[in-house]
């Protein structure tokens, strides 16, 4: 039903209705920015990558085919942007190219505000940092966009069986880390 | 198998179907088992807490708008910004590339001319006016060039060689060189007198 609705958006906005592609952006901004933000970890390169996602989308959406649903298609480009994202920030890390107030404008313009959930997102953050974008990206799928092995098969390209492989050892990780962290 | 591990692979779907169902016959059996996976769930459940977020909904709103600035087409402001990055790297390669040269004979002060005998013959093939030209430059410049750490092996040394067997080649430049004690003893007394007297009928004096 859902898909439907998205799939009356796309054409509407095929045939010129701009209004259409506010609808959609809409819809699926939230998830869009809360999965980069998840990947990683801040609000500046989430905001980046929220932003290309919505260019792109605006860009190539009168090349929709219209065989996978709109949501699988949305998730494979924001989670190839991310991954992207993160690639380039290891590169300027490592040739010096990262601005040297990165660190403080990442913090500064943030989102989360309230100190209530800046504890919760810092906490998670920690967390989440600690596994490899692989396993984050799995772990992310199934736990917060709640996402099943074969729906995340299907925008990642990968195997049902590597990804459970993936999620397998992104647990492992995760539990031990707060095992560690509760006994502190 | 470790029992966390047994844990994680239900939890993540990796136990097939008999051993799954053997595990969940084990865990109505095994109260440690039970508070173990008790415990794991709770860890996610925590996690998927901490990721539900309350945030700022003007972000969200404005998003839209500042896309749609962005859509529109304007020119590209031309910037230059100056990374710290690349002010270490052109530097670091220029050092580089001066050592990779080095082995090759590479010299910046001695273009074009590696060797003592090359640097002798080249000198000895010029015309008069360039070979003047370049002694009369190697003259002004001769202490800083003279230096051993700046010409390589006996360049130095020929360098001197040449330029006083070049100083005291020829007539002309015997002349110009001349030591004015050697000139005045030169002279017999008379002569002298009569030079004084001409010099004296033409005003010099």
């Amino acid at each position: 039903m859902a898909e439907d609705k998205d799939f009356e958006y796309v054409r509407r906005f095929i045939n010129g209705d701009e209004m259409a592609f506010n609808l959609l952006a809409g819809k699926y901004q939230q998830k869009i920015y809360w999965h980069a933000r998840r990947m990683l970890g801040n609000h500046m390169d989430a905001d980046e990558v929220t932003q290309e996602v919505l260019i792109v989308l605006y860009n190539k959406l009168k090349s929709f085919n219209f065989k996978s649903s709109l949501f699988t298609w949305i998730y494979r480009i924001t989670a190839t942007r991310s991954i992207n994202q993160l690639n380039k920030r290891k590169v300027k890390r490592f040739l010096f190219l990262e601005d040297s107030d990165y660190d403080t404008l990442k913090d500064r313009e943030d989102i989360v505000s309230n100190i209530e959930n800046r504890e919760k997102v810092d906490k998670l953050d920690r967390v989440l940092k600690e596994l490899p974008a692989k396993q984050r990206e799995v772990f992310i799928f199934r736990n917060f966009d709640e996402l099943s092995y074969e729906e995340i098969s299907e925008i990642t390209g990968r195997s049902v069986g590597g990804l459970k492989a993936n999620y397998f050892h992104a647990l492992k990780k995760v539990t031990e880390m707060m095992d560690k962290n509760e006994n502190e | 198998m470790k029992t966390n591990d047994e844990i994680l692979k239900y939890l993540s779907g990796m136990l097939p179907e008999e051993k799954r169902r053997e595990f969940e016959l084990k865990l109505q059996k095994s109260d440690s088992l039970k508070r173990e996976l008790e415990k794991t769930s709770a860890y996610l459940s925590e996690l998927k807490a901490l990721g539900s977020l309350q945030a700022d909904t003007g972000y969200f709103e404005n998003l839209l708008p500042a896309l749609r600035s962005r859509l529109l087409p304007h020119k590209k402001k031309k910037s230059f910004r100056l990374y710290p990055g690349i002010a270490y790297m052109v530097p670091a390669a220029l050092v580089a590339a001066l050592f990779l040269f080095k082995p090759f004979g590479f010299n910046p002060f001695m273009r074009g001319t590696s060797t003592t005998s090359e640097f002798t013959r080249e000198v000895s093939e010029m015309n008069d006016q360039t070979r003047s030209e370049v002694l009369g430059s190697l003259l002004e410049n001769e202490s800083s060039i003279t230096q051993a750490d700046v010409l390589p092996d006996n360049t130095a040394e020929a360098v001197e060689n040449t330029m006083g067997e070049e100083l005291f080649k020829g007539s002309d430049n015997k002349s110009q060189y001349l030591d004015t004690d050697e000139l005045i003893n030169s002279i017999s007394a008379d002569e002298a007198d009569n030079v004084y007297q001409d010099m004296l009928h033409k005003k010099i004096l």
